[in-house]
């Protein structure tokens, strides 16, 4: 059976039947497991293996020395990495600098002020704690909590014009109802208010 | 007319330009009242996107043939590249890149418009000019900003630089493009929101074609960035594969929008409501994916990834206000159309979970956008040069993330409308009894498995010192205590959320095997109530191929626990440095003993190879030989390169990258990693996948089913499957020990070569 038997082809659009379908979606997984499994069938001695364009040393040697080289950005020209990370000459240099810094007795602070100071502040990894450097955490928080507290008045909102579209439903569903305690709407009504409503949205 | 190739590219990228603008036009006029013009809006949306197509033809051809005229082909490729990795160079750089992103662009809008074919009609001429304006800013910023087909102007070198080494791999021929096809597809959903609000058909009408397009994007660029997640932490050696680079967060920003909207178009579907809401968050989507290419490629803040700094960014100020003030104008402009059909009957109900869902995820999404454009923001504004490293973001985004975890456990639970208190406390009952079971097992087995169930998390906010304080003022130094403390409060909570999450795994994945269970007994009860039986699998396929949205929907969502478990491994994660003379051993993280054996060295016709040898023992049992190695490469720009080595478990991923070998002494020194459930990423990812395949499957009972999307959808799930399994087949493991004979020769100390190159 040719492919053009098995659809109809009217006007631009193919029209397949599910039961032809059916089958090319079976083909279709079948061609998809193989392009799956036909990988593992070639053998591959690399895999493993990826590159990492520098080698070097870090050497961190307390958690002091972690806090504060992970907060300082490497001015060596590799982009964004900290000194707890780069592993090149030129931030061992800096590492060894501020080993002798904390050796003198100065603190995680000062040293982070006088790096800035030197290399320039966008080499602190850490937004400092003061003034409007505050509203990078300021800002998302406050829009968060914000968030919060508008999700739940909108909900609360929603739900009493929700509740009170519902008690005029009932009453007018009370009105509904005859002198002789039968309902004037029934189930009919009921399902062709739906139907015209689907109809509207269609 | 081979002669004059980037002439001819060059006058193809104009006819681009042409096209798109007299499709743009035409589909104006058909939408203005001329529907006749429809059929040529869609004759020249396909000999639009053909010319895009003659573009990448050309390119691809300028490649292949060593076309070194060409600035971009010079700059990306070299002779001794094999077909392959010619094809990655075309968009290994920012020129070609954006090519294909056009390209990409192109595709999806062909596809879209074949699709409508005679549906949509309406629609229809607005959804094809807003794609042919995004495929002409395109081709715009190809003329004039970065065309691939710029020749040198010192004539053509003798060969190529060739394509960066970081970039020959195969997490990098498979990164982008998904990526990519995750951003550019958002442009389909955009357009038809585009076109609803200007037609007003602000029914049930657009957000049906729109939630499937949507989910399509949202797999691509759930795909892209787990690919690219894991191309990091192959390539950049740091042992982890998430650091917060502006990049990284560009480009899941529209996931975030895009997730928010998968769930809260329910909303609309079943209640008719949120739909501003809706058109907002597609809109945002879209904005966002520009926003991160904006981000990407002008340059304007460092990372790893970025394209060189380029001049694109004023294209792209533009365009970004363009797109911007055009859906806020139309949305406002259409705000009496979108106001809600209903309301809610319930506080406790799916809408209102699924509502704060979207709180969380948006949440989620801006903390990560101020971050990313901080230093931005601060330079400009406050005239202060700003940075943002990994610290902050790991110390204030895990509340939040956490909280959203929450969120995605509990809404299943809540019933559609109103949750009575009865169905409350019976959906509860067993996910929160393993919820305690997850956590006393926890407890219970912490110490063996080396997971505390708390951990110590560090305040980034320390308390002033003594100098610092002195040189405040009163109310500086307040300020600094308030914030020390938030900051303590903060830490404090960091440290428990190894154990919540745990918890809240065990939770989550009770509430999946709930719903399921409670689907296959109210199937099994349906069939023996009509006198059938079914036994359990039956069942199960039935009720997974009756509503395979929901069910689907649930997969990812256990996709999405094991990511999370995979995040809360960092916390038991151990680094450790260390030299080792030949044949010492060291211990890592108690269960890990490597012995370094040898290291040796190698050359081939394209690099020299120094590989070490290490044997790893698990628990004093032997598991095989790692070679984390280094390659100095024999190229023009004297690349060299470390090469990971990884010992995968499910438990624990040891990671082990050489940095440094003394020739004489052959101590070398290494760098220990070991992370635990690094392999549920991969797990994880791979669920999702299986999730949204499942909900995009196509329900062969309706007919506009089959006709609409069963071949696009088909032809998707099995790329993205195809994709997705060839990447598990090349995901790295460990290698096999060499046997004997195998592997580089054993080499004396007189063979070595001078001391490394210094990687500086």
């Amino acid at each position: 059976m040719t492919l053009r038997k098995r659809f109809s082809w009217t006007g631009r659009r193919w029209q397949p039947s599910p039961e032809p379908l059916r089958r090319w979606i079976r083909v279709a997984l079948f061609v998809g497991a193989v392009l799956a499994i036909a990988p593992t069938l070639i053998p591959n001695e690399a895999i493993g293996q990826a590159h990492v364009d520098k080698g070097g040393t870090v050497g961190i040697q307390n958690e002091t020395e972690k806090a504060l080289f992970f907060n300082l950005i490497c001015a060596c020209g590799c982009p964004r990495e900290t000194l707890g990370t780069c592993t090149c000459g030129y931030a061992n240099e800096r590492r060894d600098e501020l080993r002798a810094m904390l050796g003198q007795g100065m603190t995680v602070q000062g040293i982070e002020e006088a790096y800035g100071k030197r290399f320039g502040t966008h080499f602190l990894a850490l937004p400092p704690n003061k003034g409007a450097s505050r509203l990078i955490w300021a800002l998302p928080l406050v829009a968060f909590i914000a968030g919060a507290f508008l999700v739940v008045s909108l909900l609360r909102k929603w739900t009493r014009r929700g509740q009170a579209s519902a008690k005029i439903a009932d009453a007018a569903a009370a009105k509904d109802v005859g002198e002789d305690g039968v309902r004037k709407r029934d189930a009919y009504d009921d399902k062709l208010d739906d139907e015209l409503k689907e109809l509207d949205r269609e | 007319m081979w002669q004059s190739l980037p002439e001819f590219g060059t006058v193809v990228l104009y006819a681009i330009l042409a096209a798109a603008a007299y499709t743009f036009a035409v589909s104006l006029a058909a939408g203005a009242g001329r529907p006749r013009l429809l059929s040529a809006a869609r004759f020249g949306a396909y000999g639009t996107i053909a010319l895009v197509g003659l573009a990448v033809l050309t390119l691809s051809y300028a490649f292949v043939s060593n076309d070194f005229r060409l600035s971009y082909v010079s700059r990306y490729s070299d002779r001794g590249m094999t077909t392959a990795y010619l094809f990655v160079a075309l968009w290994g750089g920012q020129d070609g890149s954006w090519l294909w992103w056009l390209f990409l662009t192109s595709v999806f809008s062909g596809i879209c418009v074949r699709w409508m074919g005679r549906r949509y009609l309406e629609l229809q001429p607005y959804v094809i000019a807003t794609l042919m304006s995004v495929l002409a800013f395109d081709a715009v910023l190809l003329i004039f900003a970065v065309s691939p087909f710029a020749v040198n102007l010192g004539g053509a070198p003798l060969d190529g630089e060739g394509l960066n080494f970081q970039l020959r791999t195969f997490y990098m021929i498979i990164h982008p493009p998904s990526l990519y096809i995750g951003f550019t597809s958002c442009a389909v959903p955009f357009s038809f929101c585009v076109a609803a609000l200007v037609t007003g058909r602000l029914d049930s009408e657009w957000i049906n074609a729109t939630r499937k397009w949507m989910v399509f994007s949202w797999l691509f660029l759930t795909i892209g960035n787990v690919l690219g997640m894991m191309w990091a932490y192959e390539e950049l050696g740091w042992g982890g594969d998430w650091a917060w680079d502006p990049v990284e967060n560009a480009a899941c920003l529209p996931w975030w929008t895009a997730s928010a909207y998968v769930h809260s178009t329910m909303i609309q579907e079943r209640r008719g409501m949120l739909k501003v809401w809706n058109v907002f968050l597609i809109c945002a989507t879209f904005w966002l994916t520009i926003f991160g290419t904006f981000l990407t490629r002008s340059g304007l803040i460092s990372s790893v990834h970025s394209f060189a700094k380029s001049n694109i960014g004023e294209y792209f100020m533009y365009y970004m206000g363009f797109v911007a003030a055009t859906c806020v104008g139309l949305i406002v402009w259409r705000l009496p159309r979108l106001r809600a059909e209903a309301s809610f009957d319930n506080v406790l109900s799916r809408e209102s979970a699924f509502v704060l869902n979207n709180w969380a995820l948006l949440g989620c999404g801006s903390f990560i956008a101020v971050a990313t454009t901080w230093p931005l923001f601060s330079e400009f504004f406050l005239n202060y040069k700003s940075s943002v490293g990994p610290t902050f973001y790991n110390f204030w985004l895990p509340i939040p993330l956490v909280l959203l975890f929450a969120l995605m456990c509990i809404a299943p639970l809540m019933g559609w409308r109103k949750t009575s208190p009865e169905l409350l406390k019976k959906s509860f009952i067993w996910p929160l009894a393993a919820m305690f079971v997850g956590i006393c097992v926890h407890f219970a087995i912490a110490n063996t498995v080396r997971m505390a169930p708390f951990v110590k998390s560090p305040n980034i906010y320390p308390m002033p010192d003594a100098a610092a304080a002195a040189a405040m003022d009163g109310g500086t130094l307040f300020a600094s205590k308030v914030v020390h403390h938030i900051g303590a409060s903060i830490a404090w909570i960091n440290g428990k959320l190894p154990l919540v999450v745990s918890a809240l795994a065990s939770f989550k994945l009770a509430v999946v095997i709930q719903e399921f269970a409670r689907g296959v007994r109210a199937r099994q009860h349906a069939a023996r109530a009509k006198g059938e039986s079914e036994n359990l699998l039956l069942s199960f396929f039935s009720l997974v191929a009756k509503s395979r949205r929901r069910y689907g929907g649930y997969i990812v969502h256990i996709g999405v626990v094991l990511v999370y478990i995979h995040f809360a491994g960092r916390a038991w994660a151990t680094d450790i440095e260390a030299s080792l003379p030949l044949g010492e051993s060291l211990v890592i993280d108690e269960a890990y003993t490597v012995k370094y054996v040898d290291t040796r060295r190698d050359n081939d016709p394209e690099k020299m190879v120094i590989i070490s040898d290490l044997v790893v023992y698990e628990r004093g049992k032997e598991k095989g030989h790692l070679f984390p190695a280094r390659f100095i490469y024999k190229n023009q720009r004297g690349d060299n390169s470390t090469e990971v080595a990884r010992h995968i478990t499910l438990r624990d991923d040891l990671y082990v990258t050489m940095a440094h070998v003394d020739p004489k002494t052959k101590i070398a020194t290494f760098h220990f990693h070991v992370n635990p459930f690094a392999v549920f990423l991969v797990i994880g990812a791979g669920i999702m996948l299986f999730g949204a395949f499942i909900s995009l499957w196509p329900d062969l009972q309706q007919e506009q089913e089959v006709n609409a999307f069963s071949y696009v959808r088909a032809a998707v799930g099995l790329t993205a499957s195809a994709m997705f399994c060839a990447m598990l087949v090349f995901f790295p493991r460990v290698l096999p020990a060499p046997t004997s004979g195998a592997g580089p020769p054993t080499i004396s100390e007189s063979d070595w070569a001078p001391p490394l190159p210094s990687s500086e």
